[in-house]
């Protein structure tokens, strides 16, 4: 078990190195002058070899790497190429909180209710309730962030206004009013969610009721109840383990469309901003955290898996 | 009932070889076995017809301003923010365009873009996933391992890194062809296929390996032939179903991906009429004139719903073929 | 007469299949006396194990009880309720499944699930609860009971969940156990032991059981009584002895006759049962097999007949039983009929020479992390020479590398080391390396007809592609087709096969067709791997048949590849017995199958189900199963199992090969005279069976 977490905790350390490779690569594909794309056509050439000296872009693309990738573990991310160059980390930290606990709740919302719905749904197999769950996870469920959000703007906000449109966020603010903030971008992400978890949990669940040791359960003459939730249920729930962390990558795509859908000052909405600016400092910052916190959650999902499943624990 | 929860399967409920029923009669009862499928797949028909033939039917170009006198009337006026009316089938919006013609012309970019681009992502990605799992040792190991890496970027964010740099490469490059087919367009498709090409060769790679151990492989191997019959003559046909499976559920993601960009203003670029960035024009004037923002929404939702359940659909009939 | 344990009257069962109800099983009658076994047997589709279920009432989602009754304790099982059957399962009727290491819940302990069933029913507590499970592992012969409790069913060998099955099967006396197809997924050796411990366990515990198999062998090994069930109907049931000794029906004669034990020799033809069995739901007013049977007149096509006591104890349900009972017609008769004008030529198709393989995992990440697997020896140094127009047969159990040696001479895998010489002349060990003429006199029929073909190629295009790449001569497409068609014939296919796509044959005539194609080059040597072990006992005599006729038209050699001896003594001129990567005894037929044999031959030989009650015997027990090849045994690697053990010396050296008459070889410290006197004594004495071995360790590292 111990190597096994190692090996698991390499591999994530190769994935982490890979990606930032590949994202610092893709970010400077640009054909030479990313400070004329900033500065603009008519910039001076003092003014841009002030710039490309300022952010080290004269250096060798490779060494351009290392050197971020130093700066990056050493808790130096650079500076932005906005006015004032502020430091990356320290704009990108503010906002990040903001976004952690938005897909905090998020997942605090969907994880119940969609094994709930799944397990539901498999149970009744074929019943109303089932292809009720199953059409509209299907469905309505199955909607573009940005739409979703629109139309529960509308309902929510606009027409009953019971809750915020946008999403103002003041020092001072208590819990109950982050709450209410950050209901509607988290039911937003939520419906997504909850309509492919759900699916997968059915579908996981049916197929653990048609295996033999259910049968095996059933025939000790032990309660059906038993037989699903002492057997079964638990079976069926590890593969869905695996299928909640892939979502959690989904949910940060999700969430850079919802934050700026609801104005929410999230790294989701830095990032797009990042991104209209060519501001490449913050941009590769974002993605590598975003791609560490998907890979960390990968990895306590197979972690997770492995503690829970005996056939990988023990070997 | 006792039997009603349990579910086993049936020792030899499969019908007797040779006596499969006709096809005409199997697409029936695969109708009405699931109608919801078949409402999808007719939506996604109509979607399809009007990317093909959208421009032929809208009543104005995406970008005519239109004024008084083209509808008979006195006023030079651009008819702005205009309410739904026979003239206007949805609306004009805030400029004065009718809303119907801009949609009809938008299909192109909003099912048109992700279609080709799926289908260039299926054509390449399988060929890869087919390849590197026939192949196996280690071009697969690297291979697959460049992939997996890849796919452990969320697709929003490796979206939105390479739209940061592919955009300005394409309107650098100064190509003729890029230029008439609009370096945004070919920048989204750029994006959508190398997002989807790891993830389709995955599919494509595990199918091959579940496949590529059969006895029929290995008699193709032992009568000496060649890697390319192996992989498309005896491979290809029993991975088909899984890829048209991912494919009709990645077309849905790339529609939802290339609205969403629209929507963040950084997809197809006006004046194209997109519609995520109809969405994201129309935001601003939600009191004035909702039909402006609610007709592209509404677009977009129907859209997806048809091709999920059809996907769905396609889902099930090919999982009670096997 | 008796009170039955249970009794089943009239029952018939349907399936849903789309929107329509077919029938599956009609109007089934059967009862089981108390201490009997019954066993319940019929071919694949014969609704056996639809019966055996439905009679605990337990039925798969899509199938209903249409008609009948079940007796079980004086009420219908059908009618008692969810809350009364269920006091009822687990406690009184209790179930032995065919696939064992799906049947436990992979992620609880032996000892949760064992014990579960006894709480719930004897009402006992938890400490209580798990030392009568310990019992009952004693029970079964597992020596160390704690330890296996202990465990996860993935750390057990097959052998031991078996056992495990069994116990907890057992645990709560139950008045009926029904077995369905127990020992199917195991080796011949282990089969042997659990068959034996499952007769007596059954007796001692005073319970009665339903035996639900194919394997007639077994059946008479095991069972007092036996229903004969064909396309969801009975046909006969009789007691075990009369039924094998004089069968009244004459599907239950055929199926008999289709046995490669029921010929008195390798030279007659075996029996074959022609046509299929009839499809779901085709039910007619005429008699189900009278399609198929040689005896059937008018009455039989225009009525059913019906279920008549024959006496004796026994039901048949045949117009003209009373004429077959009476010896005055014969329902299939074994032709003598002896092929082969040409005898086997000393000449040699095949050598191959110092065979070996290794398998060792490398993976990128592995190399990375330094990880390194310990690799198995499949294959070690293995000589085998094959004459030309003869049949080279090779026996072992899994992990034997029976199959590894196939593969290596195909060049499906490539062999670490060896020598291949094709007609004498050399042959490259890798696929890649070797010519047309190469690939086209040797080819092979796989195992699994069901993935041999190709499902999305018809069965022309699949034999007219091995034609157009393999023959001698460019052929017009029309040539080809002709030459298919021919070859369909051959086989015994018709040419409107030519069209048709594998989802739409059967596994027999899959199999024809994957024998047509490996024959279509005329090739010198056909490789075939356990050609009919997923076939039915009436389409493997078939098969062989076909095999045989082919060697005799076409003047082919074969390697036979099998677990069963049957098979293997039934067609092969010369036989090798492999085992963990060796051969540990090779010869002419008859001399490998006659003592003296190697002490591991000798129980392969002890442990394969004679079809005859008569000759029931215990047995030799092999101690625990064949050990992981990861970990094999230092000199003889027979050691920890051999019932004939000489001494330290087994473990140390390795045995020397003692040559007999005709080229008979056998890999053992016992010189052959010695071994001889010693087999011809008589069986070694039973040990403890399983008692001394750990479980399998296999996953604790």
């Amino acid at each position: 078990m111990t190597r096994y977490i190692l090996r698991r905790l390499l591999l994530l350390a190769v994935t982490l190195l890979v990606t930032s490779f590949l994202i610092f690569a893709l970010t400077n594909l640009l054909p030479g002058d990313i400070a004329r794309l900033v500065l603009g056509r008519d910039a001076s050439p003092t003014a841009i070899e002030n710039f490309e000296a300022k952010f080290g872009l004269d250096r060798p693309p490779l060494a351009q790497y290392v050197d971020w990738l130093g700066g990056f573990l050493t808790a130096d991310w650079g500076r932005s190429f906005t006015a004032g160059n502020p430091p990356v980390r320290d704009l990108v930290l503010s906002r990040l909180s903001n976004s952690l606990r938005l897909a905090g709740l998020t997942l605090a919302i969907v994880i119940p209710l969609s094994l709930l719905l799944g397990v539901v749904a498999a149970l009744r197999e074929g019943s109303i309730t089932d292809s009720t769950i199953s059409v509209v996870s299907l469905s309505v469920v199955g909607l573009p962030e940005f739409v979703t959000g629109i139309v529960l703007i509308n309902i929510f906000a606009l027409w009953l206004g019971w809750l915020p449109a946008t999403a103002y966020i003041a020092q001072d603010m208590s819990f109950l009013q982050w709450i209410r903030l950050l209901i509607l971008p988290a039911l937003t992400a939520s419906l997504v969610l909850t309509g492919y978890i759900t699916r997968m949990t059915r579908a996981g669940m049916l197929e653990e009721l048609k295996k033999p040791y259910v049968r095996t359960a059933t025939l000790k003459g032990i309660p059906y109840r038993r037989v699903v939730f002492a057997h079964a249920l638990r079976n069926a729930l590890l593969p869905t383990i695996a299928v909640i962390a892939l979502s959690i990558g989904w949910l940060m795509g999700g969430l850079v469309v919802i934050e700026n859908v609801f104005n929410f000052p999230g790294v989701g909405s830095l990032l797009v901003t990042a991104v209209t600016q060519k501001n490449l400092p913050v941009l590769q910052a974002i993605s590598v955290l975003i791609v560490f916190f998907y890979a960390s959650a990968n990895l306590v999902a197979d972690l997770l898996f492995a503690l829970l499943n005996p056939r990988v624990r023990l070997s | 009932m006792a039997e009603k929860d349990y579910a086993e399967p049936a020792a030899h409920a499969a019908p007797a070889p040779g006596s499969a029923p006709k096809r005409r009669s199997r697409l029936r009862t695969a109708i009405t076995a699931n109608p919801l499928a078949f409402i999808g797949a007719a939506g996604v028909v109509i979607f399809v017809l009007l990317t093909l033939f959208g421009p032929l039917l809208a009543p104005y170009s995406y970008d005519q301003i239109i004024r008084g006198t083209d509808i008979g009337g006195e006023t030079r006026r651009a008819l702005t923010s205009r309410p739904p009316s026979a003239d206007f089938l949805f609306g004009t919006d805030q400029r004065g365009r009718d809303i119907f013609s801009r949609m009809l012309w938008g299909a192109r970019e909003t099912i048109g873009l992700p279609l080709v681009a799926t289908i260039i992502s299926v054509i390449i990605g399988s060929s890869l996933g087919l390849f590197i799992g026939y192949v196996g040792g280690l071009v697969d190991d690297i291979i697959s391992r460049i992939l997996d890496s890849l796919i452990s970027i969320p697709a929003m964010v490796l979206a939105l890194v390479m739209i940061s740099t592919i955009v300005p490469l394409l309107s650098a490059s100064g190509s003729r062809l890029i230029a008439v087919l609009g370096p945004s367009n070919i920048s989204l498709t750029t994006v959508i296929v190398l997002i989807y090409v790891p993830i389709i060769s995955r599919i494509a790679r595990s199918a091959t390996l579940s496949v590529r151990d059969r006895g029929y492989i290995e008699e193709a191997k032992l009568r000496g032939e060649g890697t390319m019959h192996i992989l498309f003559r005896q491979i290809l046909p029993s991975v088909l179903p899984a890829l048209v499976v991912e494919a009709s559920l990645r077309l849905s993601y790339a529609i939802i991906l290339v609205t969403s960009l629209g929507f963040l203003g950084l997809g197809v670029q006006p004046p194209s009429p997109e519609w995520g960035r109809m969405v994201l024009d129309a935001r601003t004037q939600i009191s004035e004139a909702p039909w402006e923002l609610w007709y592209p929404v509404l677009g977009i939702a129907v859209l997806i719903i048809s091709f999920n359940l059809m996907s769905d659909g396609i889902r099930r009939l090919l999982r009670n073929e096997e | 007469m008796t009170e039955p344990v249970i009794s089943v009257e009239d029952l018939s069962i349907e399936y849903r299949i789309g929107r329509e109800w077919l029938s599956a099983v009609e109007s089934v009658d059967l009862r089981i006396n108390p201490l009997q076994i019954h066993g319940l047997v019929g071919e694949s589709g014969s609704g056996k194990s639809t019966v055996a279920m439905a009679m605990i009432h337990y039925l798969a989602r899509n199938a209903r009880i249409s008609d009948g009754r079940i007796i079980f304790d004086d009420q219908d099982l059908r009618t008692v309720g969810d809350s009364a059957i269920r006091e009822i399962w687990g406690n009184q009727i209790s179930l032995v499944p065919q696939n064992t290491m799906d049947s436990l819940n992979p992620s609880l302990r032996i000892s949760r699930q064992m014990t579960e069933v006894t709480r719930r029913h004897l009402g006992i507590g938890a400490t209580e609860a798990h030392e009568r499970a310990e019992d009952a592992l004693r029970h079964v012969q597992i020596a160390d009971p704690e330890q296996v409790l202990s465990r996860y069913p993935h750390q057990l060998s097959g052998g031991m969940v078996q056992r495990v099955m069994i116990a907890m099967a057992l645990s709560t006396r139950p008045r009926l156990v029904v077995l369905d197809e127990p020992t199917t997924a195991l080796d011949v050796t282990t089969q042997a032991v659990i068959l034996d411990l499952l007769r007596d366990l059954i007796k001692e515990e005073e319970a009665a059981a339903l035996y639900v198999s194919h394997d007639l062998g077994t059946v008479a090994q095991l069972c007092d009584y036996v229903t004969v069930l064909y396309a969801g109907e009975v046909m006969e049931s009789a007691p075990v002895d009369e039924l094998f000794a004089g069968p009244r029906h004459p599907y239950t004669a055929g199926l008999l006759a289709c046995l490669p034990s029921s010929t008195g020799g390798s030279k007659a033809r075996l029996t074959n049962i022609e046509g299929v069995a009839p499809s779901l739901g085709a039910r007619s007013s005429a008699c189900v097999f009278a399609d198929r049977c040689p005896l059937a007149t008018d009455t039989c096509r225009r009525s059913k007949p019906p279920l008549e006591d024959a006496g004796d104890g026994r039901l048949v349900r045949c117009w003209r039983w009373r004429e077959i009972a009476a010896g005055e017609i014969t329902p299939f008769e074994t032709s003598q009929r002896t092929e082969r004008a040409a005898g086997p030529s000393r000449s040699l198709v095949l050598s191959a020479h110092g065979m070996s393989k290794r398998f060792g995992e490398k993976r990128a990440l592995d190399r990375l992390t330094g990880r390194r697997s310990p690799g198995v020896q499949a294959l070690r140094d293995v000589s085998v020479e094959v004459n030309e127009r003869s049949t080279f047969g090779l026996v072992g159990e899994s992990g034997s590398g029976k199959t590894t040696l196939a593969r290596s001479i195909l060049a499906l895998i490539e062999a670490d080391k060896g020598e291949l010489r094709l007609s004498d002349q050399p042959v490259s060990l890798e696929l890649k390396h070797r010519d047309r003429e190469t690939l086209r006199n040797l080819r092979t029929v796989f195992q699994n007809p069901d993935d041999s073909l190709n499902p999305y190629r018809t069965v022309g295009q699949t034999i007219g592609r091995t034609i157009h790449k393999l023959s001698l001569e460019r052929r017009s497409r029309s040539a080809v087709r002709a030459q298919v068609e021919e070859l369909l014939t051959a086989v015994g296919l018709t040419a409107d096969y030519y069209d048709r796509r594998p989802a739409f044959l059967s596994g027999g005539e899959k199999q024809r067709v994957a024998i047509a194609r490996a024959f279509a080059p005329n090739p010198a040597l056909v490789i075939a791997d356990e050609p009919t072990s997923s076939l039915d006992v009436s389409v493997q005599a078939v098969i062989i048949n076909l095999l045989k006729d082919l060697r005799a038209a076409e003047g082919a050699s074969y390697i036979v590849i099998s677990h069963d001896l049957e098979v293997v003594s039934y067609l092969a001129d010369n036989i090798a017995v492999m085992y963990l990567g060796e051969i540990v005894e090779q010869g002419a037929g008859e001399a490998v199958l006659r003592f003296p044999s190697h002490p591991y031959t000798e129980a392969l030989l002890s442990a394969a189900p004679t079809p005859d009650p008569a000759a029931r015997h215990h047995p030799i027990a092999l101690r625990g199963e064949v050990p992981s090849p990861r970990n094999r045994p230092s000199g003889c690697p027979f050691h920890t199992r051999c019932p004939r053990k000489i001494g330290t010396v087994c473990e140390t050296d390795v045995p020397p090969v003692r040559t007999g008459e005709n080229g008979h070889e056998i890999r053992c410290h016992y010189p052959l005279a010695e071994l001889k006197a010693i087999q011809d004594a008589g069986p070694p004495a039973s040990g403890p069976s399983a008692a001394d071995t750990p479980p399998d360790e296999e996953g604790d590292r």
